[in-house]
This record gives C-alpha cells, sequence and structure tokens, in this order.
C-alpha cells in the first residue's frame, strides 16, 4: 500500500501547481480551472489523511469543498460570460484597468 | 418508528431557538426572492428586507441562553451574540441607502437584497462557529454572495474585472484555508478548536501542525485583505457598487476579525508564540503597505480601500500580544471601525448620487461651502479614522498601542504610531480639499432620508463612543475575558 | 446630591441646542431666552447645592463616567463638591445668569445674535468643569476649554483687525501659561501616579521638597497666564475688544479668577512649599501695584477697569501667597458681584454713549443715565475699599494681614489700595460728572438703558452692598475646604504638613463678625489709616477732575518721565515685543537657513517627500494583473513559512 505522506505530498504539488497556473496562465478561464485545481488537491490530502487516521470527517470535509468549487466555478464562469460581452477577449491582460 | 423518529431519537433535536436570528434572516431572503421573482415592487423588498433584519436583531440582544449546539457545530455565546448584532446593524445601514444608489447608477437588481442577506446568514455562521466545518461553510457563504455582489454593476467593465479577480484570488485563499484545515485535521483528527487545543500541546509542537497554523494564518489574512495578500481588497473595493464596497469593508471584515480571534484563541492557544509573531508581521506590512500607498491616490474610493488595509493592521496588530487586554483592544477597534468605516464609504455612496461626481480628491474641493454638515461629517469620519480625540478612532488606536506596550512588543507599536502620522497625510487632504478649496460648482447636494440619516447616525456615534467610551470598551472586555476562559463550551 | 451633574451640563446643551438651530428656527430672542433658562438653572440647582453642603458640612465626591484609562489611573468626569467648589460654583453661575441677561439686552440687533449666546454657554460649561473638577486631567480641559471660548469671545467682531489681533495674542499668551500648567500636571502624575486632588493631597507627606515646589510653581505658571498677572498680563487689557457683557463675564467675574481659584484649590500643594507660597506673593503684591499704576493714566473706560481687575486679582494672589485663602477666596466671591457690576455700568454708558470708549470724550452722564451712574457709584465705593461696601470687608483684611505678616507687602498694597481708589473715581468724575465734553450730535440720543440692561445693575449693586456682612458665613463656610484643621479629606500627616506651611498666618487675628471688623476697623490706627486712605484717593481725584483746582495735564508735564512710564504700561508690550516679535524675528533670520532650509525641509519635507515616493514605489506591487498578484503571493506565503519552518 502506497503510504499517506506520499498523497499528500502529490496534493502539495498540486496545490503548488494551480499557484503557478494562476500565475502563468494568460486565459482567464485557465486561472478558474487553476482554482478547481488547488481546491481538487486539497480533497485529495484529506482522503490522505483520512487514510492515515482512519477517519471519515475528511472525507464528509471534502463534500463540503466539492460544493464550494461548484459555486465558485458556477460564479467565474458568470463572471467570464459578462467579461466576454464587454470586451470580447478572454485574456488577463484585458483584466488590469484596476491598478495602482 | 419511521427514520427520522429514529435519528431524533439517537441524536436529539438541535436547539433552533438559539437561532432564530439567523432563521429570520433565511427566511426574509426567500421571502424577498419570492416578491422579487413575482412583483418589481422595489420600495417592498427594501422594506422587507429592512423588517427582516430588525427582526433578526431582537433576538441577538434579549437571548438569554446560549448553547452549543447541532451536535458540536454550533454555538451561540455573548461574543457571536455581540457581532452579530453589529454586523446586522452595519448591513441595516447599507440596505437603507443601497436602493437610492442603485436606481442613481442605473443598476438596480433585485438580487442584491437576498444576495447581501445570504452573506449576512455566512457572516453570523462564522462568529459563531466552535468548529473549522462550520468556519469553513459560512466564509465559503459570505464570500461567494459577495463575489457575484461585487460584480453585479450593469454594464460596468471596472465592476466585473475586480469581481473577477477577488474571485480568483478568493478562492486560493479558499483552497489555501482548506489545506491548512486539512494538516490540522492530519495531524489531530479533528475540527473541533477546542479539541484541536486539547490534542496538541506546546511540547509536541511538530512541523506538520505550524504548517497548518501558519497556511490558515495566511488563508485567514487573505481574507482579512492583509498585506501581501490583500491585492484583490483596492481591485474588489473600487469596482463594486459602493454601498457593496461598504459592506465588503466592515460587516464581511469585522467577522474576519471575529473569527480569526475564536480560532487563535479557542484552536490554537499552545501555539501563540507562532501566532503572535505571524500576525505581528502581517500587521506592520498591511500598516506600513496601505498607508504608503494610501498617499498616492486621487481615487478617494481606492483611497478608502488602501487605508482599510491599513485599518486592517492596526486591528491585527493586537494580536500580536497574547493578553486580555490585547483582545479586548482587537473587539473594541473592530466595533467601533464598523462605525468610521460605514460613514465612509456611505459618505462616498451618497455624493456619487450627485451631479458630476467621481470620487476624485477634486471633487471635494469646497464641499464645505456646498454643504456644511456633510463636510462636517467627513471631517469628523476622516479624524476617527486617522484617530484624533475625541473621536473614538483615538480610542481604539490606543487600546491596541497600550496592549502592545503591556507585553513589551515596541517595535510594533511605535510602526503603529509612525504609520497613523504618515496616515495624516491623506485623511487630512480630504479635510483640507474640502474646507480650504473653493468649490468648484454650485449644485445642491441631495441626499435620501436613508443617507441622511446614516451618516448623521455614524457621525454622531463616532463623537459619542469618543467622549463616552466606556460602554463599548467593557462589552470588549466582557467578551474578550469570556473568550479566554472559553465560557459558553 | 446627583443632581449637581445638572449644573455644568445644563449650558452644554443651551450650547448645543443653540449651535444647532440658533440661526434657522430660535434666531434673536429665543436663543438669548434658552441660553438664560439654561444657565438660570445651573444657578438655581448650585444655590440648593451650596444651601444643603452649608447646612450639612462634609464634601461630595461623584464620578460620573470613566473617560479612559491611563496605566492604573482611570481619567474620569466627576464632581467634586465641597465649600470651596460650590462658592466658586455659585458665583460663576449666578453672576453669569445676570451677565446674560444683560446681554440679551446689550446684543440686540446684533447679526450673529446666537452665536454670541451659543459661545457664552460654551464658556459657562467649560468654566464649570473647570471648577467642579475633582482632578488636574479635568480642571486642564475646561482651563483649555475656557481660554477657547474667551478666544472665540474676544475676536467675536472678528472683522475688525483689532479684535482678531487681539484674540490671537490673548490666545498666544495663556498658552505659554497653559504649558506651564500641563508640565506641572504631569509632573504631578509621574510623582504621585494620580491626578486626582484628594489622592494627591494624601500623598503629599511622601514626596520631596523640591518636586511639590516645582509643581506648584509649574502650576501658579498656568494661573499666572489665566489670572493676567504681571509677566502674563499684557493680553488682557486688550481682551476688551469683546462686548463688553463678556469683559464682564470673563475678564472680570469668572475665567481671570480661575487662577486664584486653582490656587485655593490645590491650597495643599502651595502650602506644603514655602518658596511656592512666597513666589504667589510676590506676584500677587507686584501686579497688584503696578497694575494699580497703570490704570491712573488710561484713557479708555474698558481698559482702566481692566487694569483694576489686574490689579484686584493681585490682590487675591497675596492673600494666598500670605496664607490667607480664606481672605482671598472671599474677595474673589466680593470682587466677582463688583467688577461685575462695574463692567456692565460700563457697557450701559457705552451703549447709551455709541460706543465712544474714550472717558475725555464723556462727562455729565448722571443726568442722562441716573441707574447707570448710581450703581457705578456703588461699584466704585466698594472698589475703593469705602464701608459698608463689600469691596471694604474682603479688601481690608487682606492689606490687614499683609501689615502683620509681611511690611513690605503691605506698603504695596497699601499703595495700591491709595491708587485704586484714586482711578476708580477719577474714571467716575469724568465720565458721570462734571465737564461737559460729550458730543452735541451724541448727547440728542444718550438715555438710560432699558429695564433688561438696569435691573441686572441694581440686583449686583444691592449685593455689592450687603455682601460684605458675610463675612463671618463666608469664613466659616470654607473652612472645610481652606483650614486644614476643618479639612475632613486630608490624612494628619498632611494637615500637619499644611498647617507648617501656613504658620505664617497664624497670629494674624482679626475679627470675623463683619460689624467687630467695621469696629475695629474704626478705632485701630491702621483700620483708620486704611480708610483715610482710601478716601484720600477719592478727595484727590474730586480735586483734580471734579473740582479742577489742579490740571490734569499740569501734572503730567511736572512728572513727565513717570507719566510717560505709567501712561506706556511699564514699557511691557515694547519690552514683549522687542524680545518676542522683533527679537524673535532676527533670531529666526539667523536660523533660517541652517533651521528652515535643512532641517526643516530636510526633515518635514523630507519625510514628506520620502512618504510619498515610497507610496509610488509601493503601489507598482499592485500591478493590475492577476499573474503578478498570485505571484506576489506565492512570493509571500514562502517566506512567511520558511521564517516559521525554519527559524522556529
Amino acid at each position: 500500500m502506497v503510504p499517506y505522506e506520499y498523497y499528500v505530498a502529490l496534493s502539495g504539488l498540486l496545490m503548488v501547481l494551480g499557484l503557478i497556473g494562476i500565475a502563468v496562465r494568460r486565459n482567464i478561464i485557465a486561472l478558474l480551472i487553476s482554482t478547481e485545481l488547488m481546491l481538487n488537491a486539497v480533497n485529495i490530502a484529506f482522503v490522505a489523511f483520512d487514510m492515515k487516521l482512519g477517519d471519515v470527517g475528511g472525507q464528509v470535509f471534502v463534500f463540503f469543498i466539492l460544493t464550494i468549487a461548484a459555486a465558485e466555478a458556477a460564479v467565474g464562469l458568470g463572471l467570464i460570460m459578462a467579461i466576454y460581452r464587454l470586451r470580447r477577449d478572454v485574456d488577463t491582460e484585458t483584466l488590469t484597468e484596476l491598478k495602482h | 418508528m419511521s427514520v427520522l423518529q429514529e435519528i431524533v431519537a439517537g441524536l436529539g433535536v438541535p436547539n433552533f431557538k438559539v437561532l432564530i436570528p439567523e432563521i429570520i434572516i433565511l427566511i426574509t431572503a426567500f421571502i424577498v426572492f419570492v416578491i422579487e421573482l413575482l412583483t418589481k415592487a422595489r420600495l417592498l423588498i427594501t422594506v422587507v428586507t429592512a423588517i427582516g433584519l430588525f427582526l433578526a436583531a431582537i433576538p441577538t440582544l434579549n437571548m438569554e441562553y446560549g448553547d452549543l449546539t447541532f451536535y458540536g457545530l454550533y454555538i451561540v455565546d455573548s461574543f457571536s451574540l455581540t457581532f452579530k448584532f453589529f454586523l446586522i446593524l452595519s448591513t441595516f445601514f447599507v440596505v437603507i441607502v443601497l436602493r437610492p444608489y442603485l436606481e442613481a447608477k442605473n443598476t438596480y437588481y433585485g438580487e442584491y437584497y437576498y444576495l447581501i442577506l445570504f452573506s449576512l446568514l455566512g457572516m453570523m455562521m462564522m462568529v459563531s462557529a466552535p468548529n473549522l466545518i462550520t468556519f469553513y461553510m459560512g466564509i465559503e457563504l459570505a464570500s461567494i454572495s459577495i463575489y457575484i455582489l461585487a460584480g453585479m454593476f450593469k454594464k460596468d467593465y471596472l465592476s466585473k474585472e475586480g469581481a473577477f479577480k477577488y474571485l480568483i484570488l478568493g478562492g486560493t485563499g479558499t483552497a489555501v484555508i482548506s489545506y491548512g484545515i486539512a494538516l490540522i485535521y492530519g495531524r489531530t483528527g479533528s475540527f473541533d478548536f477546542v479539541t484541536i487545543a486539547n490534542t496538541i500541546t506546546s511540547d509536541n509542537l511538530d512541523v506538520g501542525a505550524v504548517a497548518g497554523i501558519a497556511i490558515l494564518i495566511i488563508g485567514l489574512a487573505l481574507k482579512a485583505s492583509s498585506v501581501p495578500f490583500h491585492f484583490w481588497t483596492p481591485d474588489a473595493y473600487q469596482g463594486a457598487p459602493t454601498p457593496i464596497t461598504a459592506f465588503m469593508a466592515v460587516a464581511a471584515k469585522i467577522s474576519v476579525f471575529a473569527v480569526i480571534l475564536r480560532i487563535m484563541v479557542e484552536a490554537f492557544p499552545f501555539a501563540y508564540e507562532v501566532w503572535n509573531t505571524g500576525w505581528a508581521l502581517l500587521a506592520a506590512a498591511s500598516m506600513i503597505f496601505g498607508n504608503f500607498v494610501a498617499l498616492r491616490q486621487d481615487n478617494v474610493k481606492r483611497m478608502l480601500a488602501y487605508s482599510s488595509i491599513a485599518h486592517s493592521g492596526y486591528i491585527l496588530a493586537a494580536l500580536a500580544a497574547p493578553s486580555g487586554a490585547a483582545f479586548t483592544a482587537l473587539i473594541f477597534y473592530s466595533l467601533v471601525y464598523i462605525f468610521m468605516g460605514l460613514g465612509g464609504f456611505i459618505f462616498l455612496s451618497a455624493m456619487e448620487r450627485q451631479y458630476n461626481w467621481s470620487n476624485n480628491i477634486n471633487d471635494f474641493r469646497g464641499l464645505a461651502k456646498r454643504s456644511p454638515i456633510l463636510a462636517l461629517f467627513m471631517l469628523i469620519f476622516m479624524f476617527s479614522m486617522l484617530g484624533i480625540p475625541p473621536t473614538v478612532g483615538f480610542f481604539g488606536k490606543l487600546g491596541v498601542f497600550i496592549a502592545l506596550i503591556n507585553s513589551d512588543i515596541w517595535w510594533l507599536a511605535v510602526v503603529l504610531v509612525v504609520m497613523s502620522i504618515v496616515s495624516a497625510g491623506y485623511y487630512l487632504r480630504v479635510v483640507i480639499y474640502m474646507y480650504m478649496h473653493e468649490p468648484q460648482s454650485k449644485a445642491k447636494v441631495n441626499l435620501s432620508v436613508g443617507e441622511a440619516f446614516t451618516l448623521a447616525f455614524m457621525a454622531v456615534f463616532v463623537l459619542i463612543l469618543g467622549i463616552y467610551p466606556t460602554v463599548f470598551w467593557d462589552i470588549s472586555q466582557i467578551l474578550s475575558s469570556l473568550l479566554v476562559a472559553g465560557i459558553g463550551r | 446630591m446627583e443632581y449637581l451633574w445638572i449644573i455644568p451640563f445644563s449650558p452644554l446643551i443651551a450650547f448645543i441646542i443653540i449651535g444647532l438651530f440658533g440661526y434657522k428656527f430660535l434666531k434673536e430672542p429665543l436663543s438669548g431666552i434658552v441660553a438664560v433658562v439654561a444657565v438660570a438653572i445651573s444657578a438655581v440647582a448650585s444655590v440648593i447645592g451650596f444651601i444643603q453642603i452649608a447646612t450639612e458640612g462634609g464634601y461630595y465626591n461623584l464620578k460620573l463616567y470613566t473617560w479612559m484609562p491611563l496605566g492604573d489611573y482611570e481619567i474620569s468626569v466627576s464632581i467634586l463638591w465641597d465649600p470651596l467648589s460650590a462658592l466658586m460654583t455659585c458665583v460663576v453661575t449666578v453672576i453669569s445668569t445676570f451677565i446674560f441677561i444683560f446681554a440679551t439686552g446689550y446684543m440686540k440687533g446684533e447679526p450673529s445674535y446666537p452665536r454670541f449666546f451659543a459661545y457664552l454657554s460654551l464658556f459657562v460649561f467649560m468654566m464649570l468643569m473647570l471648577t467642579l473638577s475633582d482632578n488636574l486631567i479635568q480642571l486642564f480641559f475646561g482651563w483649555e476649554g475656557v481660554g477657547l471660548a474667551s478666544y472665540l469671545l474676544i475676536g467675536f467682531y472678528h472683522h475688525k483687525n483689532s479684535a482678531a489681533d487681539a484674540a490671537f495674542e490673548s490666545f498666544i499668551t495663556n498658552r505659554v501659561g497653559d504649558w506651564l500648567f500641563l508640565t506641572g500636571a504631569i509632573l504631578a502624575f509621574v510623582t504621585f501616579g494620580t491626578m486626582d486632588y484628594l489622592d494627591i493631597f494624601n500623598k503629599l507627606p511622601e514626596a520631596s521638597y523640591w518636586v511639590i515646589t516645582a509643581i506648584a510653581l509649574l502650576l501658579f505658571g498656568g494661573a499666572v497666564g489665566k489670572s493676567a498677572q504681571i509677566g502674563l498680563h499684557i493680553w488682557l487689557p486688550n481682551a476688551m475688544e469683546g462686548p463688553t457683557p463678556v469683559s464682564a463675564l470673563i475678564h472680570a467675574a469668572t475665567m481671570v479668577a480661575a487662577g486664584v481659584y486653582m490656587v485655593a484649590r490645590l491650597m495643599p500643594i502651595f502650602a506644603a512649599s514655602d518658596i511656592a507660597l512666597d513666589v504667589v506673593l510676590f506676584v500677587g503684591v507686584a501686579s497688584a501695584f503696578i497694575a494699580a499704576t497703570m490704570g491712573l493714566v488710561q484713557n479708555d473706560i474698558k481698559r482702566i477697569i481692566a487694569y483694576s481687575t489686574m490689579s484686584q486679582l493681585g490682590y487675591m494672589f497675596a492673600a494666598e501667597g500670605l496664607g490667607l485663602f480664606g481672605e482671598g477666596m472671599f474677595h474673589l466671591a466680593s470682587h466677582a458681584v463688583f467688577k461685575a457690576l462695574l463692567f456692565l455700568a460700563a457697557g450701559s454708558v457705552l451703549i447709551g454713549i455709541h460706543h465712544i470708549l474714550n472717558v475725555q470724550k464723556m462727562g455729565q452722564l448722571r443726568k442722562y443715565m441716573p441707574i447707570t451712574a448710581a450703581t457705578f457709584l456703588i461699584g466704585a465705593l466698594a472698589l475703593a475699599g469705602i464701608p459698608p461696601f463689600a469691596g471694604f470687608f474682603s479688601k481690608d483684611p487682606i492689606i490687614e494681614g499683609a501689615y502683620e505678616i509681611s511690611k513690605l507687602a503691605w506698603f504695596f498694597l497699601w499703595a495700591g489700595a491709595l491708587l485704586t481708589a484714586f482711578y476708580i473715581f477719577r474714571l467716575y468724575f469724568l465720565a458721570f460728572e462734571n465737564g461737559d465734553r460729550l458730543d452735541p450730535h451724541v448727547k440728542e440720543h444718550v438715555h438710560e438703558s432699558p429695564p433688561s440692561m438696569t435691573v441686572p445693575l441694581v440686583v449686583l449693586a444691592s449685593g455689592a452692598v450687603v455682601l460684605g456682612f458675610f463675612k463671618e458665613f463666608f469664613g466659616n463656610f470654607l473652612k472645610p475646604s481652606l483650614n486644614p484643621e476643618y479639612m475632613s479629606f486630608l490624612s494628619e500627616e498632611t494637615k500637619r504638613l499644611v498647617e507648617d506651611g501656613l504658620s505664617r498666618a497664624h497670629h494674624v487675628h482679626m475679627a470675623e463678625d463683619a460689624w467687630h471688623f467695621l469696629l475695629h476697623s474704626l478705632t485701630s490706627p491702621l483700620g483708620i489709616l486704611s480708610l483715610i486712605t482710601a478716601l484720600l484717593g477719592i478727595f484727590v481725584a474730586w480735586v483734580i477732575y471734579q473740582l479742577k483746582k489742579v490740571d490734569a495735564k499740569e501734572i503730567a508735564k511736572t512728572f513727565r518721565p513717570l507719566y510717560l512710564l505709567l501712561y506706556n504700561r511699564w514699557y511691557f508690550d515694547f519690552v514683549y515685543y522687542a524680545i518676542f516679535v522683533y527679537g524673535y524675528y532676527r533670531f529666526s533670520k539667523i536660523l533660517w537657513f541652517i533651521g528652515d532650509k535643512i532641517i526643516i525641509d530636510g526633515i518635514v519635507d523630507g519625510s514628506a517627500k520620502v512618504s510619498l515616493l515610497t507610496g509610488s514605489g509601493l503601489r507598482l506591487f499592485q500591478s493590475g494583473r492577476i499573474g503578478g498578484y498570485v505571484a506576489q503571493m506565492a512570493l509571500g506565503i514562502l517566506i512567511f513559512l520558511g521564517i516559521f519552518l525554519l527559524f522556529m
């Protein structure tokens, strides 16, 4: 059996990947996907810890996270639609009017 | 025996009596939803929302017995009730100034009202959380509603941009918070604050626990818009409709402060050295960054956004000292920040409806000649944020300052004082523009009843509390001592 | 005694009401009426409290509310109601009531009528905070508050340049005193760890003599500024630019007496240091004499009375310096009555003759204004110390007491009394009696003032007649506050300390009863000498200005250097101007390059510039790009985690 530390390490890696994804991707839909990636990384961590603890609390928490991720994705896609309607563009460069 | 009866017999019925405020808010939200769906009676929606908030505020004041209910997932104690009352109060003022603003800006939707109510419900859950799950659900309910609210400016690109930035960074924050929760859960096997506190002691504090706490602090700092996790704040605040900005800057902020205090004190008393240092660093960074950047803002709304970052710094600085006096100072400052924060932002919301007003500092020229009373109110808010007696802001800062000195954290106290002096640069700039410049237009300022009432109420309260801070100070003291003693669990 | 809170807050409420609604709703008569009613309520409440404490004895210390904690000490707004504060509060509220009523007539038709009454109410509130305080911080709050109100009121006619200048001068001069006072208060707090009078008194034996002396002298510095004593007196005559009721209220009866009151209030501190008492005595005697000489040659009716105020305050300080605190406070009360009377009578004259201030241009006013003239005469007799008027019973004990304690002080006080009688009757004869110098145009319109002005005059005049006969009552009444034997709030040790300090006055024996005192004065050589002195002063004034046997101008020519010295007010203003204004100007010219260019520009502007630059730099982090934000946040997370995981 794979030790749980491996799963935790994987989740950490995915978390960092998600962060990097937001930092470097230019398509705003990709930004949204990256946040989903981070949340799913957390899910892996929870399940891994449940494996270690022999508990189900973490898995319950995963459901909450899934719900919230769905809600966030819905709101995010709505905003992307609105932005696209106004600017006909989904590049992060268009999202730089508010600054300094 | 039906299944339901079995469950009830096995687990017991949750004590719904202590949930009356939340239930009223929820029902009001549904009623507003239905009214919005069926009619377009705008006044009715406002009135129903306001009545719902009013009704919900009553039980927070006269509830005699708190309880730990929902199988340990929900706590109703004096701490949460006090914060709930002030959250409802600030929401009430936002609601009564919302409609004139939205109509003037031609961006009216009925959705604003029930989204505000859902967000408020999330905040109330947050301050009532004895448990990381409830806290997480609350903060997400509040945040997601606010993402939508911030982006609801009709056909306004800046609003969408601010909201999207808030969504992405807030989503990152959510991920960070849940990762912190995962680490703490992995270490302790529990989400409950008290169980966490009992499982770990300062002797067996290992890397996993410290990392979990530190990551959770980072996530909370992001929600509290503390530097260097504040980036969403100025953009989202500037883009959002101004009453919503007021809601974000006041209600959302203080609920986060309340929950930070509760988590730190109840869940991590063993690691106070970790979070003291952490919050001290974040607070210092927030004070320095917020104040310096605010100096360079010409848009007053954005300036107030940076100033709210600086105020997060002042408030969080209290967490650098693990003493009852510091917690008292934090509670006191959070509560009184409601009055100056709402005052400042709602002033802008009222002014934005006037002819040719763009929130630029130049629009403030000669306001004292156009409307002496309004200018006086703004002067009071600015003085209070700056911390000049006899306004209440002075006591907020004084409380934090004394708490820091009593715990011998001189460097942070010095940063606080120096940064308060720096902040005079931009607060007084507004005052100087209002009082020492000639007005550019002679247009009369028209306020709605709600706006006039709100501004007068806030200004008078800032002054009254400045002259008579004892009541709030005593409340804060009682709450902090209850929190430290863990009474009500 | 809880009702006592009404006393200070009734004028405050009036201030708020008039301030908010004065111009829009209340307008001319109503705002005056609101102010009068409010201060009358205070007056009634304080008289009730006065009677209660006179019959029951003891003292009351009410803590109204705690304002803020300062370490272990909590600053609170409180009321200390003992005979001393009761007397002072009654003087303030009762005199204020009459002056307010007078002002409703005096300010008739003034466009800024509501503003005037708002300021007056604010002043009374601040003054009552001062008198009722039980701690140094509240005292200082009131102290600054009356300074602010007096600044606003002196500059009431702010379109007049001279008024604005006078207001500014008064403000600056008072700041000097206030800084000394504040330093003293802070030193007291550092030494005793408390600001409450009663705690300070009881901790006095623990402190060293020199610290007490320093505290007493610094606090006295504040009193010198507020009570316009020699050194910081130059603002008072110029402060006469304000409306006359203001001069009467602030610069005669109440605010300037605050210094005297403060010294009496903190009597144990002063009594614990004989150096402090000597300084008080010296300043008091010098002011009493020098101000009287300055009053001899002035021609502005209000300034003559102003110098007389300064001189009489000097008598009060001299009494305190001699250890005769009760006599000093009694003189304060009686002086408040007859000096308010003199000022209001002068105001009535000014209304009658359309604000001609020069006494050389008045004359024979008694024919046109009989009530004003009669009441002024009573006030003048009281000031000159002629029995049976109040001034005789309050001033003569100070002079006679001085004879027993210090012959030098006695001589100057006695000479001052001679001059006092002379200058006030010079004023009386010039203004009301012989010599028809009135402008014919003015003469046509001269008339007696309306009842709202004459009634207060008559009431105050009767006060000036009868008050003296209450000498024994006041003496006994004040004992629980000013006589260590009877002061119940002092510990035994402090009592001994205070009694030692006041021992200089122990062998002064004066009849307490007014009739015995009168009898004694008419039989003992010293008493007869005082009386003859006063009469001589009046006689000389009569000879020169009524009979005109001697020409005043001839005297001025003969003693020209002396005349110039007095006329130019001992050159105080010139010297101050030379030192502070011109000297400062030169000094700053020299320091300009070093100071302004390098230090001010360097530090103030420099730090402002650095702040702005920092702001400009830091705002670049807010690049507007989500990618940039998240990258910076990731960096923040890395550093933050690094700090904990690597260093802890």
